[in-house]
Formats: C-alpha cells, structure tokens, sequence
C-alpha cells in the first residue's frame, strides 16, 4: 500500500471525528426533540410522563457534551447505538439496507460509466452531426428535468401504459432498471460531455495523428491512444459520483420504493433519530474517503506516470 | 473465403449473441405480478413495522394483535378481547370479562394474568404507554380465569372507550423482556407475523386457531411505498391489490382511479377532524371577538363543496359526528354569535403555520391560501409557514404562530379525549385558552358516572366553546381507499384499521 494511500486512512480518523461532533452540534440545536416526535401517535400529542420516560431510558436528559461522549465511547468499542424509534441496532440497520444501495449505486455508476463513455465517443467522432446533436438535446432534458418527474415518468410509461416492467419494490430482476436509469442518466450526459470535450482535445495531439497516418484501425486508436489519456479527468468524477450515488438516492428511493440507506437517513433526521443520522454520516464519511482512494488508486493503474511526487503532463507524447 | 461464406460466419457467429440477448431482455421485462397464490397484497405509505422500542413492535392495522375493546361504528366501545365489563365502586373499579377459548399465534389460550401483564408492563415503562391510557390506574388484578379487574384513583365514566384499540394491545407475555420491549409479537388477531423487512414488506399469514371468521386470504404482504403516484400505479398495474391506509390515497387521484377498470375506490369516514387553531395568548385572536368574526367569515361549506373533492364532511360540531351519542349535543356550533371585525393590527403578518407533513395528503395549503386572502381583505397581513416536525413542534411551543391547521383524532369516542386533550388549560395542546369553567366542567365530566349529568356538562361546555372559539371545527375526514375488484369486503374503519380477515377473493376470481 503507498504512503498516500496509508496516509489517507490514517487521516480518517480526525475526520470522522470531526464530522461526527458537527453532526451531533447540528442535529442538536435543530428544533424539535425525538421524545416529542417520536412518542407521538396518530398526530396527537404524547403524556408529559411518557416523554420523561423516553428521555430517561434514552438518556436524552443528559446534556450534549455527556451525550456525545457517552456515544463516541460506545463508537470507539464497536457500537454504534440503537434507534431511538425501533430500537433496532444502527449497524443492522444500515447493513440490512446497504445491499439495497449498493445494488442501485453500482447499477447506477455501471449505467453512468458506459453511456457516458458511449456519449462521448459518440458526440467526439461524430462532432457536429445528428448523433452530436441528439446527444446535446438529451443532455440538457436530462439535467434540466427533476429526477422525481423523471421517475414518474417513466415508472408511467414502462410500468403503466407498455406493462413491461414493474413500479415498485426491489422485488425481481426487472425491478431496478427504472430506479438506476432515473438515478444515473443526468450524470452520464454531464460526463458524456465533458469526456466529448477531452476527446476532441486528445484527437488533435500529434501522437493521435501519427496513429491514424500509420494505418491503425479507430477501435484500436481509440482505445489505445485517445481512452488512455481523455479518461484520467474522468476517473475523478466518476470516483466521487460513486459517494454522491451510495448516500442518497433519497428522491429516486421514495419513488420507486426502494429500501436504501438514502431513505432510512431521510426518516431518521426528521424524526430526530440521533444515533442513526450519526451512524450515517460516519459510513458517508468511510465512503467518501474509501472513494477518493480508489480514484487515486485507479490513476496509478490508468497511467503509471502518475506516481507519488512526480508531475504529470496531459499536453505531453502520450502513452 | 467467399463472399457468402464469409456472410454466413458472420451471421453464425452473431445469431448465439442474439438469443441471449433476447433470452437476457425477455428474463429482465418479465412483468412482476405481485400477488399470486392466495395472497393479499396491501401498499401503505409508510412503514407499519415500529419495532422493539415501540409500544406495539407493528402497527393495528396488520391485524396481528388485539386490543379488550374496540370501537364500532357508533364509536362506542365493542367488545374484542373482552366480552363483556361492568362498573363497581362509582366507577373506580372495572371489571372485564374475556372471551374464553382465546388463542395465541403461539396456541397458549388467553387468560386474565396475560392482560394484567400487558398492563403492567405499560405502567412500569411509561414510554410503552404515550398517551398516559393508565395513568389513572392504580392497580389491575386478575380475578380467575377470565376476569381483570381495574382499581382508578377516580371514576373514569368512558373507560372502556379508553382501553379501545391502542388503549390495550395485548400480546403474550413471553415476547416482553426485561427493559419491557416486544422482541416478536405474539397476538392473538387473525393474522400471525411473518417476516419483516423494515421500510419494504411486512409477511402476514393466517393464523389457524383464530377464534372468529377465518380470513379467506392464507397470506397477506404489506408493502411500504412512500410516494402516492407509484401506489396508484402500482395498484393499476396490478402489482398490489389495494391501498388501504390514511392518506393512502390522495384527493387528486380520484379521477385517474375511477377510470380504471378494474379498481374500486370507497370511502370511510373518519373520526378525525381538521381545525383552524387559534393562538389565544398573542393579538388579535386573544381576543374572542377576533375569534368569532373570523369563524362568521370561514365558510366552511364552500372549502369543503370546492377543495375537497368528496374526502370532507362540512363540520357542524367540534368533533366527529360518528361519536352520534354525543354529536347531537353538540349544535351549539352552528348557533354562534356573529362579531364585529376586531380592529386590524398595521404591518404585522399573520403567521399560518402548517405541518409540512400534511401537505401531499391534505389540501392544508389550499385552505391557508382562502383564509390568508379573508385576513387580506380586511387589512391583516397574513403569511403562511410550513415547518418539518421538529421545527412545527418547537413553533407550537413557543406560541410562535396566529393560526394552524391541524387534525386531531377522537381516539376514544367519548368527549372527554377532545375537552381534555385541547380545551383543559393543563393540556399539552392547548394554544392559549383559559376558562376556569371549563376547566372545572372538564374535569366534573371526566368523572361524573351519571349518563345525563354528563350530557348535560359537555351541552354547557360546547355552548362555552361556541361562545369562545379556541378553535374552529373546518371538516371531518372521510378517507379514500381502493382495491382491484377481483378482491371483496375489504373495508376499513372509523380509526383507519383495514379488516384483513374479511377480505376474500371475488366470486369466480381465481387467486
């Protein structure tokens, strides 16, 4: 493992300290507190003695300081509390979910890498023609359409009136394509884009060229000369997309019913679960470093140039 | 290689690729048909699974646990659990008398010392019991077999409307462990819980031993599905049976439900009445000359006839009108005294605060807007606000608000959850209003065993109401809710509980 890659998992730890004492600041001064939300039922109002009760059981009556270190040593021996609303464990929550989200996060980014990379091939070779255009025409729909109405949308034309696949649930295989179109087409044109650009620029570089006067066929060319090089900026968003895509789908969640951390964190900050949101943010946190050390992991692989104090010219011979 | 030969190759090679594919495409669009078999399945919008922490671990509406009582249709109190009960002691003791042959999902029979339980356990964990059902209850005994015997520091006249439903969910004892949590529910209701998926599916099956009607449906699946279109698509497209929950469906759906061919939509009315809350300790409405001006200019009829699209009853009493042993004396609503328009306070805006909660299930906002345009017209300045829970809650505390919309559930049936819960002035909900003769009115009704002297305090408290107006009564609630017509007698009730084991397929339908 590199010392950069060392380095980063060592500075997790201040982090996640860090963000776990804004968190608990945050959820703290927030309004509202979780025996009232959380002791209530059909909307009505709980029994002052009930409320005690649950504060007293909680140990909501202690002051914030007591709390949060009460809740940081039980972090520190592996434990990172219970629901105040179910009582379930948080780790079992999240894990019972995770599976749910990585199904749809890594359908998602699988979506989001090929039809971006097929955009941008696309929109670069076939510059200024009707693919090009389609393509522009597509994006712009897709970043400027909400993704709710986008998942209603379509739920309303697969699902209702062409029948062909299901609306809600992650029940059977057909039942996530939905979810990961509607979750991922709006990153896979902005990429698309942005990779048609870094590909423009790359096919006028000399060594492209001279690849195409020595008679090697556009596959071998792209792959080989032009991908290896327009990809590098890519790997980056990509790598934090990935975050974005594990943490919350919170809207394409609700649509499509889908049990995932997103939904589950969204419940858990308006009820004021306090134990949940911050066993949340702390697996966001785990995963956004985890993220960025793929990223720097996949450059290393893409381009062994990239290493540890050595610079990197995007404008040089190429590969 | 020929032209041809090399055609073929290529068409050979290709032809395997293309049968996968389609093979793979016809595997991925297969349509799901949710329910097959004999099976029932149900989308709500939210999760019914409340877990260990919860005072029921899931919700009435599966079916899986019963309560000693429940409400009919009259919202007076059924037996359930319970046959029958009798009042002692001027009302300080209780004595209910369970049906025998009462089983268990785990085949134990029901006895008098397994409901002392359950009370107890609710009166030594307090959060188990978030009404405070028995905090007037000293002790509760069995008596034999069959008897439980309820000890009260005063007469409590409506106690068994109080032990209805919520009031008493009885579960095997065995599931209890030390800090009081339900680790499995074991009830006795029609149904026995399966598995749980929390914020996905709740599995129900029949249970065997149930001593009532045997429900028709072998299994049943609760689905959580948050957002309201996808529930109606879902029900359209067949994937679930029916939507059967509060606020299940939504006012503006109607028409594209009724345009399906296979979907019943029915209607329920409720115990639930929404009300324009008035803030009594901040100007103008401290004043109940502004109260009463602005209840004369609220036409409740129009908001009602033009806003809500058949899921409202105009109000003409101050709770639910299913509650008919009650609703008859309550008229004095319609004989309010009109008022002059109090005095407009220049610049200052008139908070509407609004649960934001509320507002895809309820036309809130809407009946905001009409009331915000009254204020306007006679120079008031008024703004509405709507707030996440948190932020509701700490609004309403602080008093930090003129008006608000809210529901409130006439849980019990009985008058006295309604004065007690929002007119005493040592009510948690109480927005300002002070009356020490209703406060003693209150408190007289609450423990007054004789029928008409009741009667006769809660006339002479809603003639105080009528002539203050703390709060204006807008409509009461009636729900929609939906199912595919290859299902039949699925009905649901006052207090939004589906009766699952009277659901059967329809005549002919095969399931």
């Amino acid at each position: 493992m590199t010392g950069r890659a060392t380095f980063k998992l060592l500075a997790l730890v201040p982090v996640l300290l860090g963000v776990s004492v804004i968190t608990f600041s945050l959820m703290y001064m927030a309004p509202g507190n979780p025996a009232d939300i959380l002791m209530r039922a059909y909307e009505e109002a709980p029994a002052q003695e009930s409320v005690q009760a649950f504060r007293s059981h909680f140990g909501l009556d202690d002051g914030p300081c007591t709390q949060y270190v009460k809740w940081l040593s039980r972090v520190l021996r592996g434990n990172l509390g219970v629901s105040f609303k179910t009582g379930e464990s948080v780790q079992a929550k999240i894990i019972d979910r995770l599976p749910a989200t990585l199904e749809l996060a890594g359908g998602a980014f699988l979506f989001m890498v090929l039809v971006s990379i097929s955009f941008g091939i696309t929109g670069a070779l076939c510059r200024g023609r009707l693919p090009d255009k389609g393509i522009h025409i597509l994006t712009v729909l897709a970043t400027s359409v909400p993704a709710f109405l986008l998942g209603l949308v379509l739920l309303y034309a697969f699902g209702v009136l062409l029948n062909v696949l299901p609306v809600t649930g992650r029940i059977g295989p057909g039942s996530f394509l939905l979810p990961v179109v509607t979750l991922g087409l709006a990153a896979s044109c902005v990429y698309g884009r942005t990779l048609r650009a870094i590909i423009i620029d790359v096919i006028e570089q000399n060594y492209v060229k001279q690849a195409y006067a020595m008679g090697l066929s556009t596959r071998r060319i792209i792959t080989g000369y032009i991908m290896k090089n327009a990809m590098l900026p890519l790997v980056t968003l990509y790598g934090m997309s990935m975050g974005h895509l594990l943490g919350g789908a919170v809207i394409v969640e609700s649509i499509f019913s889908w049990p995932g951390v997103g939904k589950m964190a969204l419940e858990a900050i308006m009820s004021r679960d306090y134990p949940v949101v911050l066993g949340y943010v702390l697996f966001m946190t785990v995963v956004f470093t985890m993220s960025s050390l793929a990223v720097d992991m996949a450059y290393r692989f893409l381009d062994p140039r990239v290493q540890e104090g050595i610079g990197y010219d995007p404008g040089g011979d190429g590969v | 290689m020929t032209c041809r030969e090399q055609r073929f190759a290529a068409g050979y090679a290709i032809r395997p690729r293309l049968i996968t594919l389609s093979i793979l495409l016809c595997f991925l669009l297969c349509p799901f048909c949710a329910s097959g078999g004999s099976t029932l399945t149900i989308g709500v919008g939210r999760d019914l699974y409340e877990g260990p922490e919860s005072e029921t671990y899931i919700h009435g509406s599966t079916n899986v646990w019963e309560a000693l009582t429940i409400l009919d249709g009259n919202l007076e109190p059924a037996g359930w659990l319970a046959e029958s009960w009798r009042m002692q002691d001027g009302g300080r003791t209780w004595v209910f008398r369970l049906h025998r042959g009462v089983r268990f999902h785990n085949g134990s029979l029901l006895t008098a010392a397994h409901v002392v339980a359950n009370m107890e356990r609710r009166m030594k964990h307090r959060r188990f019991d978030p009404r405070g059902d028995l905090r007037e209850v000293i002790s509760v005994k069995a008596k034999g077999e069959l008897n439980v015997v309820f000890r009260l520091k005063r007469p409590l006249p409506f106690f068994p409307a109080l032990m209805a439903y919520y009031g008493s969910p009885i579960f095997h004892p065995g599931v209890f462990d030390a800090k009081g949590r339900i680790t499995r529910p074991v009830g006795t209701g029609p149904f026995r819980l399966g598995k749980v998926k929390p914020g996905e599916t709740i599995e129900l099956f029949a249970f065997d031993g149930y001593r009532g009607k045997k429900p028709a449906f072998q299994r049943v699946m609760i689905r959580d599905i948050p957002d309201a279109q996808t529930r109606v698509f879902a029900l359209i497209r067949g994937e679930i049976d029916a939507i059967i929950d509060v606020g299940g469906i939504l006012p503006s759906q109607i028409n594209e439900l009724k345009a399906g061919r296979d979907i019943e939509l029915k209607r329920a009315q409720l115990a639930m009445t929404h009300y324009l809350m008035m803030n009594c300790r901040r100007p103008p409405f401290d004043n109940v000359g502004a109260r009463l001006w602005l209840a004369g200019r609220i036409d409740r009829k129009r908001l009602v006839d033009k806003l809500m699209e058949g899921t409202g009853i105009v109000a003409g009493e101050f709770y639910s009108p299913l509650a008919r042993k009650w609703a008859p004396h309550d008229r004095a609503l319609r004989s309010a005294p009109e008022a002059k328009k109090p005095a407009p306070l220049p610049k200052i805006p008139i908070v509407i605060l609004l649960h934001s909660n509320f507002q895809q299930r309820l036309p809130y906002d809407l009946i905001a807007q009409v009331i915000a345009q009254t204020l306007r017209e006679e120079g008031f300045e008024p703004r509405i606000e709507i707030k996440e829970t948190g932020a509701f809650q700490e609004a309403l505390k602080k008093g930090e608000f003129h008006l608000s919309i809210q529901p409130r559930n006439l849980l019990t049936g009985d008058p006295d959850f309604y004065y007690s819960s929002n007119i005493s002035s040592s009510s948690f909900r109480n927005t300002g209003f002070t009356d020490p003769e209703a406060d003693r009115l209150i408190d007289l009704a609450r423990h007054e065993t004789g029928q008409q002297k009741r009667r006769r305090i809660y006339d002479r408290l809603a003639s105080i109401m009528a002539a203050n107006m703390p709060m204006i009564p807008l409509y009461h609630e009636v729900a929609l809710y939906a199912h595919r017509k290859d299902v039949e007698g699925l009905t649901m009730d006052a207090v939004f509980r589906p009766d699952l084991a009277a659901a059967r397929p329809s005549g002919g339908s095969v399931r």
